[in-house]
């Protein structure tokens, strides 16, 4: 028998384990490229493997799928529909409100990017609005989408008039803060008849067009921040993004191109379930195969949204049910009685369930149907379709 | 001591795997233990054999079942086989395999690691691994591995024995 020395043994552990370690640390801080290659190796073993463990998992609970309800389901196009209703500002003589849907929010940064660049005659410094708020202006236009900087982004001066009691605007400036803050009023012609609550309206810069004072574009409500009496008070701009802005956006336009409307590209490929439950994970997960040739982030099964896809895996992958109200931040509800908008918290504190729609951002198209705020995660029936809302590469910063 | 012929074990690590997401399924299957683990815990033995390849293939073969029914990268599987075999290597050395509890706490300590590994894959999936259930499925593994009691390879009784 041949017995390995020492040393020999010791190289082989000191090999094996950097191996391991190797792998557990791809495991931990997972590069998406090795994933990938490996995804694209081992497909043609796992696809099937998980398919027929599907089948036989069908053939054993033998579980219906309850579809119940989405005939039922309010359409895409009513959260559109309420979106341009409340959205579309004040018309204003011999200028056009050009309608461009969001791609993404950072509040942070203080920037929406809009998926409308040169392709639609957009340039740099058009007024952006959504109904008779103020947004901000075109900050860096690209071939297929934009940078809308809002008024509140850090170190943005924006001209407003107070309305005072006497009926005079008093004119002022305020500097944003950024984070999504209160931005501060800078400069004022005059703080006496200032009072907590009064509404402050956007002032157009000298090189505008004239008009675009008729659209009477609000920026927030006067606020006062900090202890007057220790005398570090400040006048701010208490404000909110409608959650409307979030899906689209108008922008003030002297000549345009044939269309009004900009349409973000939208994929879909049809799809079929692999598995409806994952080994590890349970029945939160399921498995399905779609031979689209881009990678998808959204599933849907009869136009409601039944998972988010978080892992593909080159013609198969694996999505997560949620519940509606699951979505918490990624879902927008819609009103009709009202006939309004609401973002993730002032839709959680309803008291009655409103019907709810994706958020949109991060490749997952907005308005898709998701269902009550609450109902219970539905489970995935055979036949389903992938979607991603696509940009192009550079576009997506 | 030899382990189990490939031909034996291939086919039922596929059906275990065909068996796995019914099995999740049932009440109390979150707790149950990772099948695979324990499969490749009692088809190589300890101490090691010589010849480790045929222990990297069963890694290699059981990380690529498992993913194909989970959400879970085979990275994590493949560590946490690895992990498992060398933790399980490391005890078993020092540890009697012909006691019980022993046993059961080394099988115990072997599948710590994959399951704070699928824990930590879970939250970056954004789902959330249970730490009571983590807990039962390593326990679990202990257990059976305490009840399942392979003996010390012989290696003194056979030829290239363990592979």
């Amino acid at each position: 028998m041949f017995l390995l020395p020492g040393a020999e043994r010791y190289r082989r552990v000191l090999l094996t384990g950097a191996a391991v370690g190797l792998l557990a640390v791809q495991a931990m801080f997972p590069l998406p490229q090795i994933e990938h290659v490996v995804s694209v190796v081992l497909a043609p073993v796992q696809k099937p493997i998980a398919a027929l463990a599907g089948e036989l998992d069908d053939l054993l609970t033998g579980t219906s799928v309850d579809s119940t309800g989405v005939a039922l389901a309010p359409t895409r196009s009513a959260l559109v529909a309420m979106e341009r209703r409340l959205g579309l500002p004040a018309a204003i003589p011999g200028m056009a409100w050009l309608e461009v849907p969001v791609w993404s929010l950072d509040l942070e940064r203080g920037r929406l990017v809009i998926a409308a660049g040169t392709d639609f005659h957009l340039a740099k410094g058009q007024v952006v609005a959504f109904g008779e708020s103020f947004l901000g202006r075109l900050g860096e236009v690209r071939e297929h989408a934009a940078d809308v900087e809002l008024w509140s982004a850090a170190g943005l001066r924006t001209g407003l008039a107070v309305l005072s009691e006497t009926g005079l605007p008093i004119r002022a400036v305020c500097f944003g803060r950024g984070g999504g803050g209160a931005a501060v009023v800078e400069w004022s012609e005059d703080e006496t008849d200032y009072q907590d609550g009064q509404a402050l309206m956007w002032r157009p810069r000298p090189l505008d067009p004239p008009n675009l004072e008729q659209a009477g574009l609000h920026l927030g409500a006067l606020s006062l921040e900090g202890d007057p009496n220790r005398g570090e008070a400040l006048w701010v701009v208490d404000h909110a993004i409608p959650a409307g802005a979030q899906g689209r956006v108008f922008i003030a336009a002297g000549a345009v191109g044939s269309e009004l409307i900009a349409d973000p590209a939208e994929r879909r490929h049809g799809a079929s379930r692999l598995l409806r439950t994952d080994a590890l994970l349970g029945s939160g997960w399921y498995a399905l195969s779609s031979s689209a040739d881009f990678t998808p982030t959204v599933v849907t099964d009869q136009a409601k949204v039944s998972g988010e896809l978080r892992v593909w895996r080159s013609g198969w992958g694996w999505a997560r049910r949620l519940a509606p109200a699951a979505w918490d931040e990624g879902a927008v509800a819609l009103n009709p009685d009202a006939g309004e908008l609401l973002g993730a918290k002032a839709w959680e504190e309803s008291a009655n369930p409103l019907p709810l729609f994706t958020r949109g951002g991060a490749h997952i198209p907005r308005g898709l149907w998701l269902g009550y705020q609450d109902e219970a995660a539905m489970y995935p029936a055979t036949s389903l379709e992938v979607l991603r809302l696509d940009a192009q590469a550079e576009d997506s910063r | 001591m030899k382990g189990p012929r490939l031909r034996i074990l291939i086919p039922v690590a596929i059906l275990v795997t065909l068996l796995a997401p019914i099995l999740r399924q049932l009440p109390g299957g979150a707790q149950l233990p990772d099948v695979w683990l324990v499969l490749l815990l009692l088809s190589i033995p300890v101490p090691a054999p010589d010849s480790w390849r045929r222990s990297v293939h069963l890694v290699i073969l059981f990380g690529i079942l498992r993913s194909s029914v989970t959400a879970i990268s085979p990275f994590t599987a493949w560590a946490g086989f690895g992990m498992a075999l060398f933790v399980r290597e490391t005890l078993a050395r020092r540890l009697s395999e012909y006691n019980p509890l022993l046993r059961l706490v080394t099988g115990f300590s072997a599948a710590v690691p994959l399951a704070l590994l699928d824990r930590l894959a879970a939250q970056q999936l954004g789902a959330e691994l249970d730490v009571t259930d983590a807990w039962i499925r390593c326990l679990c593994t202990g257990l059976l591995m305490a009840f399942f009691h392979r003996p010390a390879r012989a290696s003194f009784l056979s030829k290239g024995g363990g592979r």
